[in-house]
């Protein structure tokens, strides 16, 4: 497995993807090896992976590489003889199939079989998002529409060499799957993000109070990744009266830190005023929130991929308000009792108010265990018969 | 307890201390509530006034503005505030200039600091000012100084409310000056049970937030915001505002109010007193045009000027009648103020009347050639529907409300475009059969909105408000409640083991009546014991069910218990209290029903 994220400690979707990736290979009979680059500073150091390469290097190879990080990491470790040697001396193990996840390290695996193998090795490209769509969003709020386009083709480029190389793709929506058939004829495989069920605690309970003051509370929980700030302001700026006197959106997660510190905050009227900032919580608060919330929100308007916060969301039971971009590879869910979708911000803050009217949702049995679908074992159960098929005499049940 | 007899409230706050020449929120004011105290029976509509901490009973007798009846009652507040070297200015503007002013004297280098910390300390201030405890200090200092103001005209009683549960409260003053009101509206509403009744005139620093003082869209979008989610009804001045209004609440999501429209009242005040002022005198002598507004950026005197430039520059200077602008200056147009002044063209033709009297208005009413406005945006147009009233030619805009005030008795302008109005304006002034056919008009078709009228209009949904039922009340005791054994896990509330207080509250007011309260808990969650149940007004037990046994459930459909009590009249404190004698109990709803 090739990323530029450890998965040590999982916290962001991506980390908490790969890591179910790997345990699920593992649980299906593979031996898995975990590679890669620190895409950050901010990651902490890990076992098989290279430090985060200096600034300086990554401006030798694109000019400005800030937000564009991972294209240069990208071209650093296939390219740069002593970055590429000390990368592939982190691979213990001559892998019989290489799983790389985003496109950041494809070019790396194919020098390294090219180089390193002697034996056929699969590549397999695992795809969270169409990345080069979601990168011009992202860059958007920064750059020049010139810049824009050029980083868009840097990363397109980068996209599409792994989606046409690869001998099988992995993706997360059935959207992303009917924009890769374009482009590959090759095998994919649908494995949309999911959940690990979690059992709430005392403690959880009491955590989860000492931020909510035991107000009833939406909770938008999210990394601080641009895209989930966006979309909080395009859905709640302009105003924001969905909430009565007595109740606030908490905000957990990364997400907390940089909507609280955003000058939108403060001119959306009323917003300011009906936010919590919980910041980074800890798992048992994290379902504390989740089981005492009335109501989750998910005002996702970037990306392609499918949000992890959406299958929780959907297994927490609670309310949900959700854009269709956040409901991706969950449209089987779409006006099911509780789960209210929709992209203008208007009708997203009049039904956030009605639904905070409502009583507390409570799910049948039935309706309960069709969202079981949206567990971790669910979405990636057809992963281990696809690889399988992909390289059949790596799978040792022993 | 209280007697059971329901009160329409008005806050008068806003005329109470208003001492200088009336405009028009102060009219409403007065006039809603001389003409709904005329409608009820005498005792049925009182005046209160809000003192920063509270409401309090307001027995001054001031009468209709318009009528000017029982004149000789001196406002009790306005008799103590001393005469003012400088007018008090809002709170908000007051700090804006005390923080401009301590700038002033830092030192050069020491301003960027200082202007930091006093914008970190903005929002703290705020909170200050807000606060309830500001507000009570405020209050215990204020009565210190003016106590005779609190015995003569107030009906004090701090230990107990003013209102009971049902009454409706009134209150169309300049509500938006103080974020302590709103907040007040919000607790009585929710705990008290007062029906509240707010005004929205208009949107105008929503909308058009380039016309005022500063940038005020936030601030006035989170006041109509508060407003929807603290009132029972809001009263529009025209449908526009309620338009207006409507679409605001519905992009932000706001709580959808129910909203009435009534046009405001617009009979001129009567000219009572024949004294008159020199400039007024000279004014009557010639035939003259006038324009009754604030002279404002968004009233769009600039148009009237252009239009009588055009028309000079056209040679026709010598048949222009006057042009008089009644109002005074405010903010943004010292630039247009210093044109008409300056400008060779129009010199002598553009006159400017302040602190014009009532009486002096209405002769410039009766004598005007015709009245224009040609104001960018209105809540309603007041002075539109009061020269109709009087029998006027109007030229007006056509936008905002205006139409609405003039119908098809009006002359409808662009008030972007100079040309047209010149056009009109000298149409006017010149073909005299088609000034006599649009004045016969007016005064044959005008339907004059009198008062009466506006407060008979108003009524029927105040009656609505008095007779409204008492609806269900379903209470979470997790957000509702408090716990001393239990824990609050979202909307439910569970106990853990131990004896003592479950839950109790909600702590609200309630009509008189006879109730049924149903209380739902996870029978599942259920352990065998015993607990007590108990109904309190304040301290006093009214009703108690002790030693209940907790069984198994036998369905899920079946709730803990339904037991019902009886208040012989209105109370402002209700609570329902579980003590858990031993067992468990997770309790997930209460309901409270009118029997």
């Amino acid at each position: 497995m090739l990323c530029t994220y450890p998965i040590d400690t999982p916290r962001h979707g991506g980390q908490i993807r790969v890591s179910k990736i790997v345990n699920h290979y593992r649980q299906a009979g593979f031996q898995v090896e975990v590679v890669g680059v620190l895409g950050s500073d901010n990651y902490p150091v890990s076992a098989g992976f290279e430090p985060s390469p200096p600034i300086g290097e990554l401006a030798k190879i694109l000019e400005n590489p800030f937000l564009m990080e991972d294209v240069a990491i990208s071209q650093l470790y296939e390219s740069h003889d002593q970055y590429f040697s000390n990368l592939a001396k982190q691979i213990k193990k001559v892998p019989g199939l290489i799983h790389v996840e985003q496109p950041w390290l494809f070019g790396f695996a194919q020098r390294y079989i090219k180089e390193k193998l002697s034996h056929r090795c699969r590549l397999i490209y695992g795809s969270q998002n169409i990345e080069y769509q979601l990168k011009a969003a992202i860059l958007k709020s920064y750059f020049t529409v010139e810049q824009v386009v050029q980083c868009e083709q840097q990363v397109k480029q980068l996209e599409m060499r792994a989606v046409t190389e690869a001998d099988g793709v992995v993706c997360v929506s059935q959207h992303d799957l009917e924009w890769l058939r374009r482009y590959t004829q090759k095998p994919i495989v649908l494995a949309p993000n999911g959940v690990s069920e979690w059992q709430v605690t005392e403690q959880g309970i009491d955590e989860a109070n000492q931020v909510t003051c035991h107000q009833k509370f939406a909770l938008f929980c999210a990394s601080g990744h641009p895209p989930n700030v966006k979309g909080f302001f395009d859905l709640f700026g302009r105003g924001f009266g969905a909430m009565n006197n007595n109740e606030t959106i908490v905000i957990a997660g990364g997400a907390s830190s940089a909507i609280g510190g955003d000058d939108r905050v403060h001119q959306s009227a009323k917003l300011a005023a009906r936010i919590t900032l919980a910041g980074i919580v800890s798992d048992s608060c994290l379902s504390g929130l989740l089981h005492t919330a009335h109501c989750i929100v998910l005002p996702i308007t970037q990306g392609g991929g499918t949000n992890l916060k959406t299958a929780e969301a959907l297994w927490s039971g609670r309310h949900i308000v959700a854009t269709t971009t956040a409901m991706r590879g969950f449209e089987v869910f779409i006006g099911q009792q509780g789960v209210h979708v929709t992209n203008n911000p208007a009708i997203f803050k009049q039904q956030l108010r009605k639904v905070m009217a409502a009583p507390p949702l409570e799910l049948n049995q039935l309706d309960h265990e069709s969202r079981a679908i949206v567990l971790w074992e669910q979405c990636l159960k057809p992963l281990s018969l696809f690889i399988t098929k992909i390289a059949p005499e790596q799978h040792n049940e022993g | 307890m209280k007697a059971n007899q329901q009160i329409i409230w008005i806050n008068v706050t806003t005329s109470a201390n208003w001492n200088r020449p009336v405009v028009g929120v102060v009219r409403v004011e007065s006039e809603l509530k001389t003409h709904l105290q005329r409608l009820y029976p005498e005792g049925f509509v009182k005046e209160c006034i809000w003192l920063g901490n509270q409401f309090v009973e307001y027995l001054d007798k001031q009468e209709s503005i318009t009528e000017g009846v029982n004149s000789e009652v001196k406002d009790p507040v306005q008799n103590k505030e001393p005469n003012l070297l400088y007018p008090v200015l809002p709170r908000r503007v007051a700090l804006e200039m005390i923080a401009q002013g301590f700038l002033s004297i830092m030192p050069a280098k020491l301003r960027p600091i200082v202007s930091r910390f006093l914008l970190i300390s903005k929002r703290k201030i705020a909170r200050i000012l807000a606060s309830k405890n500001y507000h009570r200090i405020r209050a215990g200092i204020s009565r210190e100084h003016s106590s005779d103001r609190s015995t003569v005209s107030f009906k004090n009683n701090h230990q107990e409310s003013l209102f009971n549960a049902g009454d409706v409260l009134i209150s169309v003053g300049l509500d938006w000056e103080d974020p302590g009101l709103l907040e007040e509206f919000s607790r009585l509403k929710e705990q008290e049970a007062v029906r509240i009744v707010t005004c929205c005139y208009d949107l105008i620093p929503c909308l058009f937030p380039q016309y005022c003082v500063s940038d005020v869209a936030t601030r006035f979008t989170q006041y109509f915001i508060d407003l929807a989610n603290n009132s029972d009804l809001i009263l529009c001045i025209s449908r526009q505002s309620e338009n207006d209004l409507k679409q605001l609440l519905n992009q932000t999501g706001a709580a959808q109010v129910e909203t009435q429209v009534f046009q405001l009242g617009d009979n001129v005040p009567e000219a009572k007193d024949s004294m008159m002022s020199d400039e007024i005198k000279s004014i009557l002598t010639e035939p003259f045009i006038l324009f009754v507004s604030t002279i404002e950026r968004r009233k769009n005197h600039q148009v009237l000027y252009q239009a009588y430039h055009l028309l000079c520059q056209q040679g026709k200077k010598a048949q222009l009648p006057k042009l008089v602008f009644v109002g005074m200056a405010g903010w943004g147009v010292d630039d247009l103020l210093r044109d008409i002044q300056l400008d060779p063209l129009t010199q002598g033709l553009i006159l400017q009347c302040n602190h014009v009297t009532d009486a002096e208005l209405r002769s410039l009413y009766d004598a005007a050639l015709c009245c224009v406005y040609p104001s960018l945006y209105e809540g309603w147009g007041l002075p539109v529907g009061e020269a109709l009233a009087l029998g006027k030619i109007v030229l007006s805009s056509d936008r905002g409300s205006l139409p609405e005030v003039g119908g098809d008795l009006v002359t409808y302008i662009d008030p972007w475009n100079p040309a047209d109005w010149a056009a009109q304006i000298w149409r006017v002034i010149t073909d005299l059969e088609y000034q006599k056919t649009l004045r016969e008009k007016v005064k044959s078709s005008y339907q004059s909105r009198s008062w009466q009228g506006v407060a008979r209009s108003i009524k029927p949904k105040l009656d609505e408000l008095i007779e409204k039922p008492f609806t269900t009340q379903v209470l979470y005791p997790g957000y509702d409640c408090m716990s001393e054994v239990g824990k609050r896990i979202g909307p439910v509330i569970r106990s853990n083991g131990k004896a003592g207080i479950l839950f109790t509250g909600p702590n609200k007011a309630m009509p008189a009546g006879a109730f049924r309260v149903t209380i739902w808990d996870e029978p599942n969650a259920r352990e065998v014991g015993r607990y007590k149940l108990s109904f309190l007004v304040g301290n006093n037990v009214i009703a108690e069910q002790a030693n209940l046994a907790i069984q198994q459930a036998v369905g899920l459909n079946t709730p803990l218990i339904t037991m019902d009590f009886h208040l012989e009249s209105p109370v402002n404190s209700l609570n329902v209290q579980c003590q858990l004698i031993s067992g468990e109990l997770s309790i997930v709803r209460l309901e409270i029903k009118a029997q």
